[in-house]
């Protein structure tokens, strides 16, 4: 009689639990909608993700409210971003952020986020940069080809081939775009050491230029110079050597300077100031390099103590600083934001490795 | 004195129902080891050991989707801490660490064994969560057996196994062919992108065959020699997330690999004495490919890389009895791997070589009445250095009534692999091995009756794991390995199986639940750094799953529901749509019913999977498929 009764009392415990299971049930993504509308001036920040997390994200700033919005995208459109958010581009009233590993350039309304359009159908795009409203160049990390696009009807009109095909490695891959008369200074970053300079009109390679080792950012000073920063590859690869930065005539393509690095610590992002004599670069630490320095400065700008800088920005308004701390790289990272003084007026958490800063 | 576990009783089927639970060897004193129950392993004949474990045990499986890449985890360890043996090989790749349990067929072994936490030292060491054990077996009846198994599923996927059995008294032998394929194009709602829309899923498809081929020879009941090897080709599809907008032509990626795994033993079953010789070698070779168009150029890989990795098991190993309460084990081991592996695009290279073996002694002593006592020593070196020293004590006492309460405490620890070391680029060669210390508390019971048998087991847990290695991002756009200075796992697990049987209708049903917590206990300097003390990337904190079967008059009914809490996946458990998947429910049903001949058993077997035809995913961005079907029909000769 025990044991029946036990019996009774396990079935009827099963059928308890049964009733459970095949009323559960899994709720898939809810993406409720808000409507944002940010009409004064504010900065985006780029929020990479980790590559295959699909977890890229777009933050955005308003310096005069101190208020951050993260998440805007998936919030304002009820689609994720997607899988690596390399950068953004500005162009009249659309911000165009571009998704490396998704394959697409996303546009959207500067002020409500909403989606106008997109490119697809694009290997690995890095970044962007307009000629005229009908004409931009998107760089690509894997394609041997720099796209050159017509943004009005989002279409691709042609491919500009950077293959030359000689290289022990993948050459060449395309990253930044630096825009000079009827020129375009692209850096090729993965175990790659070149500047190629192509010609906007024949939408042509012209020459390119050999640098150190994996350039990785590239900008353009008041007095026609090119600056490269190259992060020298990883020690730990057969492709490997010094970190520096390089000057270039952007004019006859001759290289000005060259300061070699003295570590390879964290080089990650290089930028430059609105008058365009002043250049940061991040090298752990943030350094300030005047254009007409003669080597590079001794001691660090911003000490950041523990913190994983990896984009950096200048405010063109107020001339604001902000840093981003990525942090492990696997959670929110940390923005922070200070005055001409250098004193840190605020800071925030945003998305996961935010990558830099674009001002509208 | 010894039982011969490939020894076994001829029986019509080789996996019979096992209705009477005993107690426990001397040798599992204080630990927890579990045998998968034959009629799982019966009903998951033609399915991977991912979904296997899965489903009916507490041991974690984190799948991108049915063939593709699976791994395991057990009490918020890592999947390099999982091991996986074939008859005393081990299948863990020493270039990677860990192994594709969706590349492992259930049908290549009979018996399966769980060794959790510090059981799996008696075995192997560097298994920091658990030791997953695979073992063939065989009958010593005359004449042939034969058996074929065909599956037709949705998504036009096709499976089919062949076995045969034949011998005598004195040599066996044990052929099995199998081979699977799938387009695996299952339609799901795309909502991640602006054209939301029904899509097919695009290159997930898979192909796998292979065949095991075993003879056993025994000279006498006393010796026994065998030897095994195992032949599988496997190619297969890496689907994109569902952002993915780069076209059909892009993104291409695509895994084939091979494995060519053997095993010899010579087992001695002495009045004592049982003593064993084991000597096999794993070769495996993966190929990794993504391509792309290129505009003027055509197709063209942006990763093409092949890796190889040849690894040589030796053990000898002694059991000696002094009574019935006292035991004296003691192994010795030498294991040798070279690998070496290459991406033929950005030219990067790595050939490795790594010598490994030990002593390992362990000795049971029932103390007391009723009250046992365990200690194991292990002593392992790496090529010229010695690995940490490994203590195990554990303790059980026996209660009346079938009740059992038993502790362990110990240590354990386990090697960089050779692609955390020397990859490149992102190889750190500075890594030091895991160290972690363990304890555990539980408590057994089982009751058999009549037309009942109860079988159940708690445990509580606590891991202190130094040096974790975490593979993190970098700035320079690869991850990249270094050493934590801790992650603590500890929690709770729970299994009940209970049997019971109301004139013809036999009920059977095994539960398991586990509570994991696994969190990071080091301090960063970085003071933005919230890690601390957060539940690691995609290790759930409650998992449970249920297996029911109801069978009357040779029809029988199975059903299968399986849970998962939230699983994170950034490194500080925060909640949202990016970062976070919402809780697993699965439920799949089976029915069918077998037809028992003179000559020829049938079985026919009708599964629903998703039975609610869910909407769901089990890792991010990657969709799964609703509610599928498959047909299965078995042909036994007798």
């Amino acid at each position: 009689m025990k044991i029946r009764r036990i019996i009774y009392r396990i079935s009827f415990l099963c059928l308890f639990v049964f009733g459970i299971f095949i009323t559960s049930c899994m709720k898939d993504d809810f993406r409720p909608i808000t409507e944002f509308n940010t009409n004064s001036r504010g900065v985006f920040i780029v929020c990479e993700g980790n590559f295959m997390y699909g977890n890229a994200s777009l933050s955005y700033y308003s310096p005069l409210e101190k208020k951050v919005e993260n998440t805007v995208f998936i919030r304002a459109n009820g689609i994720p971003l997607g899988d690596v958010a390399q950068s953004l581009t500005i162009y009249d009233k659309t911000a165009w952020i571009i998704v490396n590993n998704s394959g697409k350039v996303y546009a959207i309304d500067i002020d409500n986020f909403k989606i106008k359009g997109k490119i697809t159908d694009l290997v690995s795009p890095r970044y962007m940069r307009f000629i005229n409203p009908q004409k931009a160049y998107i760089t690509d990390l894997y394609a041997k080809n720099i796209y050159v696009v017509n943004p009005q009807d989002y279409s691709l009109t042609k491919t500009i081939n950077i293959d030359d095909g000689s290289g022990k490695y993948y050459n060449h891959s395309s990253e930044q775009i630096v825009v000079f008369e009827n020129k375009l200074f692209i850096n090729t970053w993965s175990y790659d050491n070149k500047i190629l300079v192509i010609d906007t009109n024949l939408d042509e390679v012209i020459d390119s230029i050999e640098v150190f080792k994996q350039p990785r950012k590239i900008v353009a000073d008041k007095e026609k110079n090119l600056w490269v920063l190259s992060d020298g590859g990883s020690d730990y690869s057969d492709y490997k050597g010094d970190a520096g930065i390089t000057k270039i005539n952007m004019q006859t393509h001759k290289i000005e300077q060259s300061f070699v690095l003295p570590s390879k610590d964290n080089i990650t992002d290089m930028q430059i100031n609105k008058t365009g004599d002043t250049i940061f670069y991040v090298n752990g630490n943030i350094f300030r390099l005047p254009i007409n320095a003669t080597s590079l400065p001794q001691k660090e700008w911003i000490n950041v103590g523990h913190k994983t800088i990896y984009g950096i920005g200048q405010d063109p308004y107020n001339y604001d600083f902000y840093i981003s701390d990525a942090v492990d790289y696997m959670q929110s990272g940390v923005i922070y934001r200070y005055n001409s003084n250098l004193h840190c007026v605020d800071s925030f958490a945003v998305g996961i490795i935010p990558n830099s800063f674009v001002f509208k | 004195m010894f039982s011969q576990e490939i020894h076994i009783p001829d029986t019509i089927n080789l996996i019979e129902e096992v209705f009477i639970y005993a107690p426990k060897n001397l040798e599992e004193t204080g630990q927890k080891i579990n045998r998968l129950d034959s009629l799982i392993i019966e009903n998951k004949f033609l399915d991977d050991i991912s979904s296997l474990l899965s489903e009916n045990t507490s041991v974690f499986i984190k799948s991108y989707g049915k063939s593709s890449l699976s791994t395991a985890s057990f009490k918020g360890t890592n999947a390099s801490h999982t091991k996986l043996t074939w008859n005393n090989v081990e299948l863990n790749s020493p270039l990677m660490g860990i192994v594709d349990m969706s590349l492992i067929p259930v049908a290549i072994s009979e018996n399966i064994k769980i060794y959790y936490g510090s059981a799996s030292l008696s075995k192997n060491s560097n298994a920091l969560g658990g030791l997953i054990e695979l073992n063939s077996s065989t009958t010593w009846s005359k004449g042939v057996k034969a058996k074929i198994v065909s599956q037709v599923a949705s998504y036009s996927s096709y499976d089919n196994l062949g076995e045969i059995r034949l011998g005598n008294a004195k040599i066996q032998s044990v052929t099995k062919l199998y081979h699977s394929i799938s387009k695996n194009n299952f339609p799901f709602f795309n909502n991640d992108i602006t054209n939301q829309q029904i899509e097919y899923r695009q290159n997930a498809d898979y192909l796998k065959y292979g065949f095991v081929q075993e003879v056993y020879f025994r000279f006498n009941h006393k010796n026994i020699i065998s030897a095994k090897f195992w032949k599988q080709l496997s190619d297969r599809g890496v689907p994109g997330l569902t952002s993915n907008e780069a076209g059909p032509n892009n993104n291409k990626n695509r895994q084939n690999s091979g494995m060519n795994v053997y095993a010899t033993n010579y087992t001695h079953y002495g009045e004592r004495l049982k003593f064993e010789l084991n000597h096999g070698a794993n070769f495996q070779n993966l190929n990794y490919k993504s391509t792309n168009y290129i505009n003027g150029v055509g197709y063209l890989n942006v990763v093409n890389s092949f890796s190889k990795s040849n690894s040589i098991y030796n053990s000898a190993s002694a059991n000696y009895k002094f009574n019935e309460k006292a035991e004296l084990n003691a192994q010795i081991n030498y294991n040798f791997h070279f690998v070496n592996s290459e991406d033929s695009i950005v030219n990067q290279y790595l050939t490795a070589k790594r010598q490994e073996g030990g002593l390992n002694v362990s000795a049971y002593y029932e103390i007391f009445k009723n009250f046992r006592l365990a200690l194991l020593l292990r002593q392992d070196f790496c090529d010229k250095n010695l690995n940490p020293f490994v203590p195990v004590l554990s303790a059980e006492y026996f209660f009346k009534n079938n009740l059992s309460l038993r502790a362990s405490v110990g240590r354990n620890y386990n090697l960089p692999s050779l692609n955390d070391l020397y990859l490149k680029p992102s190889g750190n060669p500075d890594l030091k091995a895991e160290i972690g210390n363990n304890s555990n508390l539980g408590v057994s019971y089982f009751l058999n009756k009549k037309n009942f048998s109860l079988k159940t087991d708690f445990e509580l847990n606590y891991n202190k794991i130094n040096n974790w290695i975490l593979w993190r991002p970098t700035a320079m756009g690869f991850w990249r390995p270094d050493n934590i200075d801790a992650v603590i796992a500890s929690g709770c697990e729970t299994n009940l199986i209970f049997e019971y049987k109301l004139r013809k209708v036999k009920f059977k049903n095994i539960v398991n639940y586990a509570f994991t917590k696994s969190v990071r206990a080091d301090e960063n300097a970085n003071p933005n750094d919230q890690s601390l003390g957060k539940q690691l990337p995609y290790i759930p904190r409650h998992s449970a799953n249920l297996f029911s079967q109801v069978s009357w008059c040779n029809f029988f009914f199975n059903y299968q529901w399986t849970y998962f809490s939230t699983r994170y996946t950034s490194s500080v458990a925060e909640p949202g749509v990016l970062v976070s998947i919402y809780p697993y429910f699965m439920n799949d049903i089976g029915i069918g019913k077998n037809f028992i001949f003179k000559k020829v058993d049938l079985v026919l077997n009708f599964k629903i999977y998703n039975l609610f035809n869910e909407k769901y995913r089990s890792v991010l961005w990657q969709p799964m498929p609703g509610r599928n079907y498959s047909l299965q029909l078995g042909v036994k000769l007798k």
